[in-house]
């Protein structure tokens, strides 16, 4: 029995030196060195000031009309309280969410895009669809004066397409699409 | 059907059995092979003896004593993070409970998450208390079974292995290097690796945010192969911290199955008689099949309520078949990791997720786990099977008797009349009704989820229930130990029952154990044993639910 004890407790802290800090720190290590921007959390830099404006994998909760808008978020966007609305699909909620999540593009149309509507699961889902970017144009071209066929092509030009033709759905990076929307004027 | 979908589809199973059986080869090597390796030199000259053979009582006593003590420590750890190093958001340690449910949780192969990692946990934790027991309760498993598949392969044996040994062979030499490989994969992903703190941020509107970081790629590495499954975020495999892009939700929906997938191949590799392990695999198979194709046809109609498709609680960059083929792999193995919420997905996708978790989680199942449960459904077949027609029953050659049926029936058939207990308790008491955020079907499922999650050691969960409360922490934690251990002792016992006994040679009146035949009686023994228990509290869960979704 104590060698059973003391076995256990010996194998517990040589893992816990091996696991829990050799392989997690080489790794920090390997990819900072190697992969530094990624490491550290893919982060944006302003092109004028150097700032950090935002991550690239992390949504943020955009509501300036200026700028185009993400995916509703349960959390409001907020990167320290990630989760999804757990909306049944029967839900009422569910339903009442949708029609409040519509009222903020009434004044922009019909048939808004479903991913406009439907929160995230994430919370904080850092890209809209094609169809969720090339909807909200005509309120930037306005809020904006851009010319539409301008902002057009720039969202074209962001679009990530399927991998492979096959992973994944055709998507925008929201904060990337906005930052070169700046640049535009 | 979309042709990409079948394509997806194609290439996932096409991968993982090419990579299931190559990886399958080199466990039975690692595990048949003889003498002394470098890993039992190393652990005598840490004082632990690794190369004397132990019999089912000292093998039990050290899985035992090993994982309690990696319980209390977790615990401890979890408790005093405020004075560790490696906590630059300066995080306070848990309450008791709270504590208790995370270390039951990670050492029990569950990750079960009643916390948000990114609010909650210090790097320290983090990496020295759940990275640590991601491995080592996957090892476990591993170890149980393959002193399980020695007692039936060899002939009058009473030591059936050295558990030291057989844990570290396998952490060292399988689970490290994967998951080492497999993180710096998900580095070049996106999927942060860091021990600095978090990030402020200024955004373009001129808001003032501040975005956790820290050592993510390394836990979730072996949260993925260790069919663990407790995120380093709360929102788990959902948050584009740990799965940034399309490729890397497939190499980690790949990496769900990998292991257990191996497990079964390191079976067939280790019997006499490789077409033994045909029906097994077979019935696996099968199950994992039916299921993937029911999810993922339930998920792409449209919500007759919302006259939309069920994208509630996906992210953009995942599609809905890559969303219910997760959901589908996690709960078939026991993972249990999420890359879009469950709650919000249709209800017959929801269902398809309780049932493989209601089967004990033995398709494919977890990493050791799973395979040693399925098992103990072959040993209850062969039983019934010699019911019917009258005969000693035997597998493998070893006889079956009462002490085995006795055993494999209580590993079986507990878990889940607990779980029907711990359900109808849970959903008659106001503590327990407190946490549900739906009313109607779906509350119900709510809990009956969290239960089934906890006794299948799963962990992943219909999130609108808040568990992390003091009746769920409890409840939920004691359900997890009894899930993890009281299926490890009774294998434990039967492989100690079935190593002594001699094995008969095959005869005109052996029932055959390697044919189709015998595949269907074992397919037909889970559907009646595993799924049929739960007919009725299904019924009134995700089945009315889909039902109230016809009126509209």
């Amino acid at each position: 029995m104590k060698k059973l004890i003391y076995s256990s407790v010996g194998l517990v802290f040589f893992f816990i030196l091996v696991l829990g800090v050799l392989y997690p720190v080489s790794l920090v290590y390997m990819g900072e060195g190697v992969l530094k921007a990624k490491s550290l959390g893919s982060f944006i830099f302003d092109s004028k000031s150097g700032k950090i404006i935002g991550s690239e994998l992390i949504g943020q909760n955009w509501i300036n009309p200026r700028y185009f808008w993400g995916r509703p978020s349960i959390n409001s966007y907020d990167p320290m309280n990630s989760g999804g609305s757990q909306f049944a699909p029967i839900s009422l909620q569910l339903k009442n969410q949708i029609e409040e999540n519509s009222k903020k593009y009434s004044s922009e149309g019909e048939n808004i895009p479903e991913d406009l509507l439907l929160s995230s699961g994430s919370g904080l889902d850092p890209h809209i669809s094609v169809e969720g970017a090339i909807f909200q144009i005509s309120r930037i071209a306005r809020e904006r004066k851009l010319n539409e066929e301008r902002i057009r092509l720039l969202v074209l030009s962001l679009v990530e397409k399927k991998t492979f033709g096959v992973l994944g759905q055709d998507r925008i990076n929201v904060l990337k699409l906005n930052q070169k929307l700046d640049q535009l004027e | 059907m979309k042709i990409d979908v079948l394509i997806l589809w194609l290439v996932y199973f096409l991968i993982l059995s090419g990579t299931g059986l190559i990886l399958g080869k080199m466990l039975a090597h690692i595990f048949k092979e003889k003498g002394i390796g470098l890993e039992e030199k190393f652990l005598k000259l840490i004082g632990i003896d690794a190369t004397t053979s132990m019999n089912w009582k000292e093998y039990l006593s050290a899985v035992l004593i090993f994982n309690l003590i990696g319980l209390i420590l977790l615990q401890l750890i979890l408790m005093t993070q405020q004075w560790h190093p490696f906590n630059p958001e300066a995080r306070s340690g848990l309450s008791f409970w709270m504590a208790f449910n995370i270390a039951t949780s990670f050492v029990t192969n569950t990750n079960w998450q009643n916390y948000g990692g990114e609010a909650t946990l210090s790097y320290f934790s983090q990496m020295l208390g759940l990275t640590v027991q991601n491995f080592l309760s996957a090892s476990t498993g591993v170890a149980v079974l393959v002193v399980f598949i020695r007692s039936l392969v060899k002939k009058e044996v009473t030591l059936l292995g050295n558990f030291w040994s057989d844990l570290t062979r396998f952490t060292v030499r399988i689970l490290l290097p994967l998951s080492f490989v497999f993180a710096l994969f998900l580095i070049s992903q996106g999927v942060p690796q860091t021990l600095k703190g978090s990030v402020s941020v200024q955004t373009l509107e001129g808001k003032d945010l501040k975005v956790p970081v820290g050592p993510v790629a390394s836990q979730i590495a072996i949260k993925m192969n260790g069919s663990n499954g407790g995120g380093f975020f709360n929102v788990n495999a959902a948050h584009p911290y740990e799965n940034p892009t399309p490729v890397s939700n497939f190499v980690q929906l790949i990496s769900i199955l990998l292991l257990p997938v191996s497990c079964v191949f390191m079976l067939i590799f280790m019997l006499p008689r490789k077409q033994e392990g045909y029906p097994i695999l077979g019935v696996m198979t099968v199950l994992l099949l039916l299921g993937v194709v029911l999810s993922y046809w339930a998920q792409v109609q449209i919500n007759p309520i919302t006259h939309m498709v069920y994208g509630e609680g996906v992210d953009t960059r995942f599609s809905l078949s890559e969303c219910s083929l997760w959901s589908v792999a996690t709960t078939a193995v026991s993972n249990g990791s999420v890359n879009c919420m469950h709650s919000s997905m249709s209800p017959l996708a929801q269902l398809v997720a309780l049932f493989n978790m209601m089967t004990g989680e033995v398709i494919f199942g977890g990493v050791g786990s799973g395979l040693y449960g399925m098992l103990l459904y072959v040993l209850m077949t062969v039983f019934l099977a010699g019911l019917m027609v009258g005969r000693t029953p035997e597998y493998l050659g070893k006889k079956i008797e009462s002490k085995e049926v006795i055993w494999a029936s209580f590993a079986l058939l507990a878990p889940g009349l607990f779980n029907l207990l711990f359900s109808a308790w849970a959903l008659h008491y106001h503590l327990g009704l407190a946490s549900l955020s739906h009313s109607g079907p779906h509350g119900l499922s709510e809990v009956l989820y969290a239960f089934t999650s906890a006794f299948g050691n799963n962990g992943s969960a219909f999130a609108g229930l808040n568990a992390n409360s003091t009746f769920y922490n409890i409840t939920t934690g004691f359900a997890m130990l009894f899930g993890r251990f009281a299926v490890i002792v009774s294998v434990l016992i039967i492989a100690g029952s079935l190593g002594p006994k001699k094995k008969s040679p095959i005869g005109p009146g052996s029932l055959k154990t390697d044919t189709s035949l015998f595949a269907v009686l074992l397919f037909s023994v889970i559907l009646i044993l595993g799924a049929l228990t739960f007919f009725p509290v299904l019924v009134l869960g995700p089945v009315a639910e889909h039902l109230i979704l016809d009126i509209f």
